[in-house]
């Protein structure tokens, strides 16, 4: 293969992979990337796969009945799913470790809960149209009356 | 779970019910129990847990047994760029454990479906 030859290939590769890439990553322009990037550095470790998508579920309910007007968050749904992600830790933590661990879980959950505030204020009006379609849709699926 | 752990949950649970779901001038009736708890001994784990998140060299935390993070030392950030669509307009975030759809709200739906909670 000559240098021409070769140089050919890479572009079609680079091509390729901007293609494929491309749709996904630019589609959501309005995610605020570096935050979460900066918040979630030192996270991962201490909530599961399911519990961290439960907390983020939870800070988004939030985030939405403070931003949209016929969102209200419901407590008791709240209240189930939190003391869920909270008890449900390993068993073999000392006091100071299971202190520790609620403590970066209330962080998490109010971290991811303050920039989704921020994102949906960025776009209030895609982001509170989006949550009244996900509660006539999917009612059960959120946090919210 | 201990006395004090039982203790620390209830003020956790009250505190991110409190957090998530009340407006602010009903924090004001929390309890003289709850807020004790809340403004002391969690405060200290706060203001610890605040210092660590803070200084990213120090390594600290609970990699249990199925808790490690899904990537190697200094890998972070390959790992958090990587992105999939489930179905046609919504992209998720491994790393973020969080749905969008196209038009940049959260996929909530999504997010429950692919992560399975």
């Amino acid at each position: 293969m000559n240098i021409l030859t070769s140089i050919r290939h890479v572009a079609g590769a680079t091509l390729l992979l901007a293609g494929l890439a491309g749709p996904a990553l630019a589609a959501d322009d309005l995610r605020i990337d570096d935050a979460w990037k900066a918040a979630l550095v030192d996270q991962h470790g201490v909530l599961t796969e399911k519990q961290h998508a439960q907390v983020n579920a939870i800070a988004y309910g939030a985030a939405a009945a403070l931003l949209c007007d016929g969102i209200d968050i419901d407590a008791d749904k709240v209240a189930v799913a939190v003391t869920g992600v909270l008890a449900d830790g390993p068993k073999e933590l000392s006091e100071d470790e299971e202190l520790a661990r609620y403590t970066d879980i209330m962080l998490t959950l109010g971290t991811a809960k303050g920039i989704l505030l921020a994102e949906g204020a960025l776009h209030k009006a895609e982001f509170c149209a989006n949550a009244a379609d996900e509660k006539a849709k999917k009612p059960a699926d959120t946090f919210w009356k | 779970m201990t006395h004090l752990g039982k203790l620390i949950f209830a003020g956790f649970a009250a505190a991110a019910l409190l957090v998530a779901a009340q407006p602010a001038a009903e924090a004001k009736t929390m309890g003289p129990t709850a807020a004790a708890i809340v403004g002391g001994v969690a405060g200290l784990a706060v203001g610890a847990a605040i210092a660590d998140s803070a200084n990213q060299k120090k390594k600290k935390k609970y990699y249990y047994n199925g808790y490690a993070p899904p990537y190697g030392p200094g890998t972070y950030d390959p790992y958090f760029n990587q992105a999939f669509s489930p179905t046609a307009g919504v992209v998720c975030y491994p790393a973020q454990r969080l749905c969008y759809n196209n038009n940049g709200s959260v996929a909530n739906h999504w997010t429950r479906n692919v992560y399975g909670y």
